[in-house]
């Protein structure tokens, strides 16, 4: 077996930087919102069930159990490109159109985060007419030994979710507006 | 003293809110209950500890790096310390002259004197290794003992707040983070994360005396009435317990994602610091009712000793 002269020092260094586990010690916020040409209720119709992504374009898969059973239910989804998120609900209220989920399993190379909940919500706009939807996540950075200086390595993290965020979002909007 | 100049003199208790994302401390006023001055502190605040006097607050910086002195009188920044890593448990001393803090990543405890020189610059005068992501820091009544929470070695630390010489260490449940000595000095009490569980640990005894179910990611508790209270991250809720039987009372909601949580200094109140929401709620500790919600600036953490008992 070869090692490069660079791999060798990396892994000198390594365990030097990489003493804590996990997560960075900034729990981070991003919230996305869209607007879409639809009355909350059409709305809520494709995105409230907590058992169907599909309205994501990323998502190509979602499997899962409990419906929309606070602290029952749970799902997996399946994004393109391979990466898998396992996630739990722990509030569901039809009435606010609103749910949160915990991420419980993340692919970090995906998303370079930790301990993520998130929320999703819809409300209504132009007096009912149509509806703004906002997707709302909060976590940590996954901790790397070969990260940037904290402020760097959160400003990714931060930039990844919201990337996330925003292109689910768009697809929502296409998904609900070329119905009508 | 005339009754007029009494009431001119009295002035509200105060909570000082670290918000983390918001780079600033707001400084609440508990009659009023609304913020009253915003200090600007940058580097991510996280922890706080204040002085006993009431004088001074020290804030931990995670991202910066560094710990700021806030004079209470002016509420301006008048000092700021570099540290070699970032600290998030910061902890008072006794005399209030003294700073304990624990890096995060390089697990080194920091004991920093606030009243060098001039009596405004702080100074690093003693350090040693504790190791596995040193996380929360509290003072034993009686100032000469530190507990500190080892987070990834599942570990409480007793150190000699004097020497700063580890004098044993206890295990306890999965990743501790937020501590606190009881009035007593008897027992310590911390959050486990990730075991959903508060761990008791008796100080003489040097062993762990019993465990307590909370809800889920439990991160710092609570003493008054007889109770211990403790925030579960993940429920916005706070766990209520008996400290005698350890058994649980109740869970009370909360705004989302509760995160730092004091006593009121008559010990009828117990503020929590809301993550998420960016609020503050008040709870009475005889009733177990929420008695007031209170806006506050963006990702209040407020992790450690942040009530001011105004003079």
């Amino acid at each position: 077996m070869r090692f490069s002269a660079a791999s060798m020092l990396v892994a000198l260094l390594a365990p030097a930087l990489a003493t804590a586990q996990g997560c960075g010690p900034t729990r981070l916020k991003v919230t996305e919102s869209v607007a879409v040409d639809l009355p909350p209720a059409k709305v809520w119709a494709i995105v409230g069930n907590f058992q169907d992504m599909s309205w994501d374009k990323d998502a190509v898969a979602t499997t899962g159990t409990g419906g929309d059973e606070p602290e029952g239910a749970v799902r997996t989804i399946k994004l393109k490109g391979g990466a898998a998120f396992g996630e739990s609900l722990y509030k569901y209220d039809a009435d606010a159109m609103s749910y949160s989920y915990h991420i419980d399993t993340v692919d970090v190379d995906r998303l370079p985060v930790q301990n993520v909940s998130a929320t999703i919500e819809v409300v209504p706009d132009a007096g009912g007419a149509k509806s703004i939807v906002r997707w709302r996540a909060a976590f940590y950075r996954y901790l790397r030994p070969d990260e940037p200086a904290p402020d760097i390595a959160d400003a990714n993290a931060k930039k990844a979710v919201a990337d996330f965020l925003r292109n689910g979002l768009a697809g929502l909007k296409a998904k609900a507006e070329a119905r009508t | 003293m005339s009754a007029v100049a009494l009431l001119g003199r009295a002035r509200a208790d105060e909570a000082y809110i670290t918000d983390q994302n918001g780079n600033d401390v707001s400084v609440l006023d508990l009659a009023a209950k609304k913020v009253v001055a915003t200090i600007k502190v940058g580097g991510k605040p996280a922890g706080i500890a204040m002085a006993h006097d009431g004088r001074h607050a020290y804030v931990s910086s995670t991202n910066g790096k560094y710990v700021s002195d806030i004079d209470t009188a002016t509420r301006a920044v008048v000092g700021k310390l570099d540290l070699p890593d970032e600290a998030v448990g910061i902890a008072i001393g006794k005399t209030d002259r003294f700073v304990y803090a624990v890096g995060f990543f390089k697990g080194t405890l920091f004991k920093i004197d606030a009243r060098t020189g001039d009596g405004k610059t702080m100074k690093v005068v003693a350090t040693a290794e504790i190791g596995g992501t040193p996380s929360g820091i509290a003072m034993t009544p009686d100032g000469k003992t530190l507990v500190i929470t080892k987070r990834d070695a599942d570990q409480m630390a007793l150190v000699d707040a004097d020497t700063l010489r580890v004098e044993g260490t206890v295990g306890v449940g999965h990743r501790p983070y937020g501590i606190i000595v009881d009035a007593e000095g008897k027992r310590a009490y911390m959050a486990d994360v990730y075991g959903d569980d508060v761990s008791v640990v008796d100080l003489e005894a040097r062993k762990l005396a019993g465990t307590v179910k909370t809800g889920k990611r439990p991160y710092v508790v609570a003493l008054a009435a007889g109770k211990g209270f403790v925030t579960d991250q993940y429920e916005g809720k706070v766990a209520v317990f008996d400290l005698a039987t350890l058994q649980p009372i109740t869970r009370v909601a909360v705004g989302d994602y509760p995160d730092g949580i004091e006593a009121s200094f008559d010990r009828k109140s117990i503020y929590v610091v809301n993550w998420e929401s960016n609020t503050v709620s008040r709870i009475d500790t005889a009733s177990l009712k929420v008695t007031a919600t209170m806006d506050v600036g963006d990702s209040p953490r407020s992790f450690g000793t942040f009530l001011r008992r105004t003079p």
